[in-house]
């Protein structure tokens, strides 16, 4: 896959299916049509936004190593627009991700999946998702999930605003250790429980994101 | 050979096996039947040491090694092999990255990746699957039929020699049944491996005659006897195997 390497605060990408290396601190990302995009790195202060046009699609795909990071990620979505986020993410340290969706045209479609597995790290995650007043038939899905043993490093708050009677929103956040049963499964075929808890938390965190061969 | 027992086993506080006993000599094939939810899934989980259950007696021997002091990896590598009821299904993990890593931790990936790659396509045209179960989540969106031939293929790779088979066969289509049980068949005359076959159903029996059959109610075992025993079952009911043990512990 072709990269880019973003060193400008703006840039247009339209039917692009690349990989973006961010270099500055402020990048706005304007969509038009269909795009994929992959980010594998971004810059310890983050601020990312991504301005979907009318008819754009786009699924983004950030496998991340968060390691005191703070990002902020502003979405604002085009009619009929449509928008795979998604988050593979490892944290150390100390980190903040906010991330804000404007939905203020109508039919678009947002789904923001975001898995994380903390390496003795903290994050806290500001979700807020703002459906504007008179849109209509606009649908919003929020999901986070983390796996970490330490229940105290992780916040998470997510935010629905909703001030249109026309819109399907949703938004669920889950905090767990290594599920058991997939710990046993994978036992049970004589992995050790280290290599067990390694491929589960690749394999979370590989499951949303496309396999991609480069 | 394996042995079970005077096994006893809680979940939480609840006694779920109680002094049970069961021996399983090299190459024997026994089937364990009973009405539902006697016991016959926690005896194979407890086998495989899922740590839900407690065992709080007895002993569970296996080629001269205790079972009950082993931890789930140590019985796996054993060679013990679970096909589960329900297996779970794992978004993230392909069948062929378990294996090789089962294999290889285990120094007994002697295959290239290519060899690797064969093998499996050769155990999935067996199976009446197709090739992309190879590279495919383990048991993700599979069907529950489609689940169970997973469970075989990786059987095939991992080369078990005591093979617990949990209900392999609920589900399954007619032609999923004969292509289970004569691979099965095929495994057992290849390997010899010991298997206990926990079912409600005779088809499979039928391919993979058991040699012993046991009849479990409520977390003990109330009858013993050979093939006929589960022919009377199939055709009569539980009724007159476990009748005259109706005093037994709610
Ligand atoms: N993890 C658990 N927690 C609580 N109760 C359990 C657990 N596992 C099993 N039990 C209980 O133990 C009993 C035996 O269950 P088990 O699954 O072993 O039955 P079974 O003989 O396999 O039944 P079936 O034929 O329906 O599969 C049931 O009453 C069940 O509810
Ligand atoms: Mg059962």
């Amino acid at each position: 896959m072709n990269k880019i390497i973003v060193e400008q605060d703006e840039l247009d990408l339209q039917d692009k299916k690349i990989k973006l290396e961010i270099l500055t601190n402020h990048t706005t990302l304007n969509i038009f049509n269909e795009n994929y995009l992959k980010i594998d790195n971004l810059p310890n202060q983050t601020n990312l936004t991504i301005n979907l046009q009318n008819n754009s699609f786009l699924t983004i795909d950030l496998a991340l190593s968060l390691s005191n990071h703070e990002i902020n990620i502003i979405l604002n979505n085009g009619c009929n627009s449509t928008l795979n986020l998604n988050m593979a993410t490892t944290f150390t340290g100390i980190n903040n991700l906010t991330i804000n969706s404007e939905i203020s045209k109508d039919n678009s479609f947002t789904n923001i999946r975001f898995h994380g597995v903390s390496e003795n790290g903290s994050l806290n995650i500001l979700a807020t998702g703002k459906i504007f007043k008179n849109t209509q038939h606009n649908k919003y899905l929020e999901d986070i999930s983390i796996i970490t043993d330490d229940y105290n490093c992780v916040k998470i708050m997510p935010d629905l605003i909703i001030d249109s009677d026309s819109v399907e929103a949703n938004h669920k956040a889950t905090i767990a250790p290594v599920n058991e049963e997939e710990l046993f499964y994978l036992k049970s075929k004589g992995l050790t429980k280290e290599k067990a808890i390694t491929l589960i938390k690749n394999g979370f965190l590989n499951s949303i994101i496309r396999k991609i061969d480069e | 050979m394996f042995e079970i027992k005077d096994l006893t086993v809680k979940v939480l506080d609840k006694t779920i096996l109680e002094d049970l006993n069961l021996t399983i000599n090299d190459g024997e094939i026994h089937c364990l039947m009973g009405p539902n939810g006697a016991g016959k899934s926690t005896i194979s989980k407890v086998i495989m040491r899922d740590n839900h259950y407690t065992i709080t007696k007895g002993t569970i021997f296996y080629k001269n090694f205790d079972l009950t002091k082993m931890d789930t990896t140590e019985v796996a590598r054993k060679k013990v092999y679970l096909i589960s009821q329900n297996p779970i299904e794992i978004a993230g993990i392909t069948n062929a990255e378990l294996l090789r890593t089962a294999l290889s931790d285990n120094n007994e990936l002697n295959e290239n990746i290519l060899e690797f790659n064969r093998h499996l396509k050769d155990i999935c045209t067996k199976l009446a699957i197709p090739n992309d179960f190879i590279h495919r989540d383990i048991n993700y969106n599979m069907s529950g039929g489609e689940k169970k031939k997973n469970e075989l293929m990786q059987m095939w790779m991992l080369k078990p020699q005591f093979i617990i088979l949990d209900e392999i066969d609920s589900g399954l289509d007619v032609d999923a049944l004969k292509i289970v049980a004569s691979s099965l068949k095929e495994y057992y005359d290849e390997y010899k491996p010991s298997i206990l076959i926990i079912t409600h159903h005779p088809g499979l029996l039928e391919i993979l005659k058991p040699d012993y059959v046991h009849v479990l109610n409520k977390g003990k075992i109330v009858k013993n006897g050979d093939y006929s025993l589960a022919l009377n079952i199939f055709h009569d009911g539980f009724g007159a195997s476990i009748m005259s043990r109706e005093d037994f512990h709610e």
